[in-house]
């Protein structure tokens, strides 16, 4: 059989072959992004030549990463694996899980079924006795006489079970959170059980909060004002402080296009981003006293600068991480002054998700000095030299007790 | 750098492409400012003609073959940086090798006992095979260092606990396998006298190092490329039908293995006793599905980017989950790998000419070395002698039975072999392997906890979609579908029997010729087909942007 001469090429091959040009010319041509504001991370930057690096194959593999970062319309090509991903029945893309009502779960199947991923399971194993022993030796040794509490905040996925795929691998929340408590069962340390509490309908609330999903984000994996209320209310009424009345507060919607960190590993297309709601004093509540104002507090640090004026930043509205509108960040130390003549001061040792819980312990504490181990020992050793609370606090979440690489600055070495 | 990454889709290969036009373009303008006849280049069968040399080949050509022997070493030293040395290495020792034999074999050289006009002379003068031994011993040697060493060491230290405590191994260089038999192909073609001394060291050092296929194959023979390193049919139609080959190979590579690698990843750590039998079919029927579309995906990339630069390779796989029979099976699997294995060693040793019982134990070497040379440890040995075995088995009857009984039978039963295979092939354990293949059906203790049963329910509802789209993908049914609704069009040529791939083109004997469908001849079609095409481009990009499970599967070949 003769072979049939070549056809001429379709005239539509050619846009695609263009197509590839233009993409090497845009990757040529791409600005130097250096922060993703939709995944809520650094962007690889091109690696340095280097002759070490070349035989060693980091420049390569720093080249692939960078292009895998920098390709253009990346958050385009995220967003349609996520749906090719949906769409073809999977419930994870490799990062979350894809749970009901439109909820993102972190994607903790790696963590939970890799027995030999030594390096997670031996961080975890050493942040557990650095917690152990911040609480049971280095907070006893600089404020003997303070009342201290710990309080664990599990992931939303121990929370919402029923929203999380059925079957998906999850991190055993309550295991987990029992090996970082039992070293304490015994001490005077207070251990607030959050799980119970955040799980638990509230006997009587309003039905905002009878809603368990309005808890957690469902795009973030922190808590919401709401979560931060249940907690806060349950841990201050435990130290017999009670008085923290939801009625006190109002809900406000500061933006319907929130879009956080489990998002980021989502990118799902066409998804218009969440409501963020604050819970704020009534304007009754400010002026009978119940509650100090939020937004004419300011927060100094240990020097007495201002680091801002209010306790949330409504400045970062509209920017890549809509969550740092509670409190405006982490700062290595920051102390508000509250105005409640309670007497009583409060040293928070603390991760991001305290930042949601503060405004409810405004009207117990007269000081609140919160401390972020995050940047360093120091922070945490004068907070505890200086400070002379009448209460500690050492608020956490359990992912951040496990992933934590700075979890030891907790202790003087 | 892999085929499967953004660097080298979107990089690399635009900027080689368009290197080559250049030197294409570079060469004709010289070749028209030197010579005012165009160069011939040979037509004649190699086999046939009385040079010992082939032709020189255009110098447009030549400019190609240079541009695209650095490409290739450039692509090598991206993943390899040091060993690309080995690589030159190889290159040039077996290119005077090759010229040794060439000239002691040439009927000029008066030490030449032989008959001069026969090139398949038996009569090889004792220079020659001294170079040929030695081309052997240092080929194998380097392929031998560099796989087995660290595995024999192992061995000898079981023995003798104090023999080299403190070796640490040797890294294996990418793709040694691979090279290295289609540079023994050379030699030994060579030293039959079945090919001519390749002259141009660009063109052995193409033949070597081309990046479309050194790292995981096909392995090439220098006889099915030769004549194409001198003269090769360059059109657009070419390179579309290989750049839409190479996209569906990639997509083969990303969508499909990728995501059933991903199921394979979570559940092969967990050890046989807590496997549930679900468990054990799910990870199985996964490896089974991610090992055929990741390696037949690379092997249509490599035809695909080969006929971007104007080459037809040759097959490598053809269906091999629809075979009826484990002897089927190896008919449609790896088949470069098979051939060669088959010319080189089981042919030699005697095949089926010498009785029952010396072919049985022919085929007993060639699949103890088949297994061995997937991977330098115990299992790749049981691997091996697991099909030496089945084939055994077949040859003593049970083929014929097969083909007596309902095709769902031999299904069946081609499908459990392999299946049972993967999974000592997927464990250097071999008794983890074997535990492993005993769970498929419930064998040994297991007691799996809580969460390993709620997570493979999991798992099987979230990738049960992908296995089922996988296993129809991996019957002919898409191909079929394409050439049924127009918009791939079987090459010219080709026989209408399915299974019965035309003969006359490109390949050598026993080897199957580029199978690359033709462009669809109507305009509507076309366009579906450049639609359908560039949709999975795009989905495989987009999944090569954001996921990080990306593995390369045959840096143990």
């Amino acid at each position: 059989m003769e072979r049939k001469a070549p056809t001429p090429i379709p005239a539509a091959m050619l846009p695609a072959l263009l197509a590839l040009f233009v993409l090497v010319w845009m990757l040529v041509r791409a600005p130097a992004h250096d922060y993703s504001d939709s995944e809520k991370r650094p962007l690889a930057a091109f690696p340095r030549i280097t002759a070490t690096g070349l035989l060693d194959g980091s420049v390569m593999a720093g080249i692939d990463t960078w292009m895998q970062d920098r390709f253009p319309f990346r958050s385009l090509l995220v967003g349609l694996n996520t749906a090719w991903r949906l769409a073809s029945g999977e419930h994870d893309n490799g990062r979350v899980y894809f749970g009901d009502q439109d909820h993102l779960f972190l994607y903790e199947n790696e963590f939970l079924r890799s027995p030999a991923d030594d390096r997670r399971l031996r961080l975890a194993q050493a942040n557990l006795t650095e917690f152990e022993r911040f609480c049971l030796e280095t907070l006893p040794a600089a404020l003997p006489d303070a009342r201290r509490s710990v309080i664990i905040v599990p992931p939303a996925a121990a929370v919402l079970p029923e929203l999380v795929p059925a079957g998906a691998p999850l991190l055993d929340s309550r295991a987990w959170t029992e090996r970082f408590t039992a070293p304490l069962e015994g001490s005077d340390i207070h251990i607030l059980p959050a799980l119970a509490v955040l799980t638990a309908a509230p006997d009587g609330g309003p039905a905002d909060l009878v809603t368990r999903s309005r808890r957690y984000f469902a795009s973030d994996h922190h808590w919401t004002s709401h979560g931060a209320f249940v907690t806060a209310r349950a841990w201050l009424g435990s130290l017999g402080l009670d008085g923290l009345e939801l009625a006190n507060f109002a809900e406000i919607d500061i933006s319907t296009k929130f879009r956080g960190s489990l998002e980021a590993r989502a990118q799902r297309p066409g998804w218009p981003g969440e409501t963020l709601t604050l819970l704020n004093p009534t304007a009754a509540a400010i002026a009978a006293g119940l509650e100090p104002d939020p937004d004419r507090l300011e927060l100094r640090d240990p020097d007495g600068a201002l680091l801002g004026s209010g306790l949330y930043d409504y400045g970062q509205l509209g920017g890549s991480d809509e969550y740092l509108v509670y409190l405006g960040g982490n700062p290595p130390v920051t102390v508000i002054d509250t105005g409640s003549p309670t007497g009583r001061s409060l040293l928070l040792v603390k991760d991001s998700f305290a930042n949601a819980i503060v405004p409810f312990l405004l009207s117990s504490f007269e000081r609140i000095t919160l401390v972020d181990a995050r940047h360093g020992s120091a922070a945490v050793r004068d907070a505890l030299e200086q400070s002379r609370p009448s209460d500690v606090l050492v608020l956490y979440s359990l992912s951040q007790l496990l992933t934590d690489e700075t979890l030891h600055q907790l202790n003087p070495r | 750098m892999v085929f499967s990454s953004l660097t080298f889709i979107y990089l690399f290969l635009p900027l080689v492409s368009l290197a080559v036009i250049v030197a294409g373009l570079v060469g004709r303008v010289g070749q028209h400012g030197l010579n005012s006849t165009p160069t011939s280049a040979t037509t004649s069968a190699p086999t046939t003609t009385s040079a010992s040399t082939t032709p020189a080949g255009s110098r447009q050509i030549r400019a190609k073959n240079a541009v695209l022997l650095v490409a290739s070493l450039f692509f090598y030293a991206w993943g390899e940086p040091v060993y690309i040395l080995l690589m030159l290495l190889s290159i040039v020792v077996n290119y005077f090798a090759g010229l040794a034999i060439g000239h002691f074999r040439s009927p000029n050289n008066p030490s030449n006992p032989g008959n001069p006009t026969s090139p398949a002379s038996p009569n090889n003068p004792a220079p020659a095979r001294a170079v040929y031994i030695a081309s052997l011993i240092f080929n194998l040697g380097l392929l031998g260092v560099f796989k087995y060493t660290g595995f024999f060491v192992e061995q000898l230290r079981r023995l003798w606990p104090g023999f080299w405590p403190d070796f640490a191994g040797i890294s294996l260089p990418i793709g040694i396998s691979f090279y290295t038999f289609q540079i023994l192909s050379y030699i030994i073609d060579l030293y039959r006298g079945e090919l001519p001394v390749e002259r141009s060291l660009v063109g052995l050092g193409t033949y070597i190092a081309f990046f479309p296929q050194h790292i995981a194959g096909p392995i090439v023979r220098f006889t099915d490329i030769m004549r194409q390193l001198q003269e090769r049919d360059e059109n657009w139609q070419m390179r579309a039908t290989g750049a839409r080959r190479f996209i569906f190979g990639l997509a083969k590579k990303v969508l499909i293995a990728n995501r059933c690698g991903a199921v394979w990843a979570s559940l092969e750590q967990l050890p046989p006793q807590e496997l549930p039998v679900a468990a054990a079919w799910l990870g199985g029927l996964a490896f089974g599905l991610q090992i055929y579309f990741d390696f037949s995906g690379y092997s249509d990339m490599a035809l695909g980017l080969a006929r971007l630069f104007g080459f037809e390779l040759v097959e490598n796989f053809d269906h091999p989950y629809i075979a009826r029979s484990v002897t089927e099976f190896w008919r449609r699997w790896h088949l470069t790998l098979s051939g060669w294995f088959r010319r080189y060693v089981y042919l030699p040793l005697g095949g089926n000419r010498r009785g029952l019982a010396r072919q049985l134990a022919n085929i007993l070497v060639v699949w103890l070395l088949t297994g061995f040379w997937h991977g330098a440890s115990w299992n790749f040995v049981v691997w091996g002698l697991w099909f030496a075995l089945l084939l055994v088995i077949e040859k003593l009857g049970l083929l014929k039975l097969l083909e007596r009984l309902p095709r769902p039978v031999g299904h069946l039963w081609t499908l459990l072999a392999v299946l049972l295979s993967w999974m000592v092939f997927a464990h250097l354990d071999v008794g983890t392997g074997l535990a492993w293949a005993g769970r498929l059906f419930g064998l040994g203790p297991a007691a799996p906890t809580q969460a390993t049963v709620s997570y493979v329910r999991y798992a099987w509802r979230s990738a049960w979609p992908l296995l089922a789209t996988a296993a129809l993908a991996a019957t002919h049914l898409p191909r079929r579908l394409a050439l049924r609704l127009g918009l791939a069009v079987r090459p010219a040529a080709m026989s209408d029997l399915p299974g019965e791939p035309r003969r006359d083109r490109r390949a050598s004997d026993g080897m199957v010729p580029d199978q690359t469908a033709d462009l669809p001849a109507t305009p509507a079609a076309a366009a579906l087909s450049l639609a359908a095409t560039l949709a999975l481009l795009l989905l495989s990009t987009a999944a090569l942007v954001n996921d990080a499970f990306n593995p390369f599967l045959y840096f143990r070949f």
